[in-house]
């Protein structure tokens, strides 16, 4: 096992593990807001109970994000597939000029 | 500084990677469906709340590509390695990919929320520096022919660039600022039925970024391999152009 391997499995075990551990020590700080002016902001997310009733419509701001990080990871993963077979591309026309470089050294 | 010879086939992507991916893509669906069919509409926001179960993934995920990149540039600075050096450069591209998710969406949310689209909030202004450094990262090493000098000055770029992740981090909580704290210290926490596709969101961005930094650690690896094969090819006179 590399020093990378060994890095990236001590790597996936410690976010295993701060993950939960972030949001288990938010909860414990439930409902402790100040009351300090400059701590004033939004420090709770509550079910709405009820019809659901907005002044400015929500839906387009959701549709753009969702559709944002849809069409960056989308396209990031069709850059790397592009660079994949690019230098696979690369790679064999390498093989083809060096193996006709050798044929006429030898030749 | 020597160098073992590169293997010029063309690896096949092993069992485990393909498996994360097909994990991960279904991993995706099921989130999905969490976050409209599970998780309530929120009581102030309405239903634009929702871009919050992917928009502080996205966050977690950004710090999980820069943390790797700076992991990548020390090593790469002790061993000089191409490994270490495509690790890096695969932390910082994931990284700026998810901080660029953070910095659209994230308006978005606020043009609802705050009725504006940006304000110069600690938390935002921190993570658009952390861009900035990154993305100076990634343009300095998409430039054809990267030598040893501006890996060098990469790797020292992703190392400082790593000190801002504190910074953006706990800003909500040491200067005056608009961003929420709802999951940080002194926050009043999640309604309990959002908690399931905040915390699939989690781990779905943690597959995600581990997927696309592999993915990307492989191609530049292939890509520094063949550059190096090309190299020598040249310089034993078997190249004519």
């Amino acid at each position: 096992m590399t020093a990378i391997h060994r890095f990236a499995l001590a790597g996936l075990f410690a976010l295993a593990l701060s993950a939960p551990m972030t949001t288990a020590h938010a909860q414990d700080g439930g409902g402790a807001a100040s009351d300090d002016p400059a701590e004033a902001r939004s420090a709770t997310f509550q079910a709405v109970e009820g019809a659901v009733q907005e002044d400015i419509p929500g839906g387009p701001l959701l549709v753009g994000a969702y559709g944002v990080i849809l069409a960056l990871v989308l396209g990031y993963v069709l850059h790397l597939a592009r660079l994949q077979s690019q230098t696979t591309r690369d790679l064999a026309r390498l093989r083809t000029a060096v193996e006709r470089a050798g044929a006429k050294q030898t030749g | 500084m020597t160098r073992a010879a590169p293997d010029s086939t063309p690896q096949k992507p092993p069992v485990a990677f393909l498996a994360l991916g097909v994990v991960t893509i279904a991993l995706a669906l099921v989130e999905l469906w969490v976050i409209f069919a599970v998780a309530p509409v929120e009581l102030q926001m309405g239903i634009v709340q929702k871009i919050f179960y992917f928009h502080v993934p996205s966050a977690y995920a950004m710090y999980i590509g820069f943390v790797v990149a700076m992991v990548g540039s020390i090593g790469y600075l002790v061993k000089r390695t191409d490994r270490w050096d495509a690790l890096a450069v695969a932390g910082a591209e994931v990284g700026l990919l998810f901080c660029t998710i953070v910095l659209i969406t994230g308006p978005l949310w606020a043009r609802k929320a705050w009725g504006v689209w940006w304000t110069w909030d600690p938390r935002l202004t921190t993570t658009l520096l952390a861009a900035l450094v990154f993305t100076a990262f990634v343009v300095l090493r998409s430039m054809g022919g990267a030598g040893e000098a501006e890996k060098r000055f990469a790797a020292a770029l992703a190392i400082v660039g790593f000190f801002i992740l504190p910074v953006i981090h706990y800003s909500v909580q040491q200067w005056r600022g608009q961003h929420p704290t709802v999951i940080s210290r002194g926050g009043g926490g999640l309604h309990p039925d959002m908690y399931p596709a905040l915390y699939l969101g989690f781990l779905l961005f943690t597959l995600l970024a581990t997927f696309l930094i592999w993915a990307r650690m492989r191609a530049e690896v292939a890509r520094l391999a063949l550059a190096a094969i090309e190299t020598d090819a040249a310089s034993a006179g078997l190249l004519e152009d």
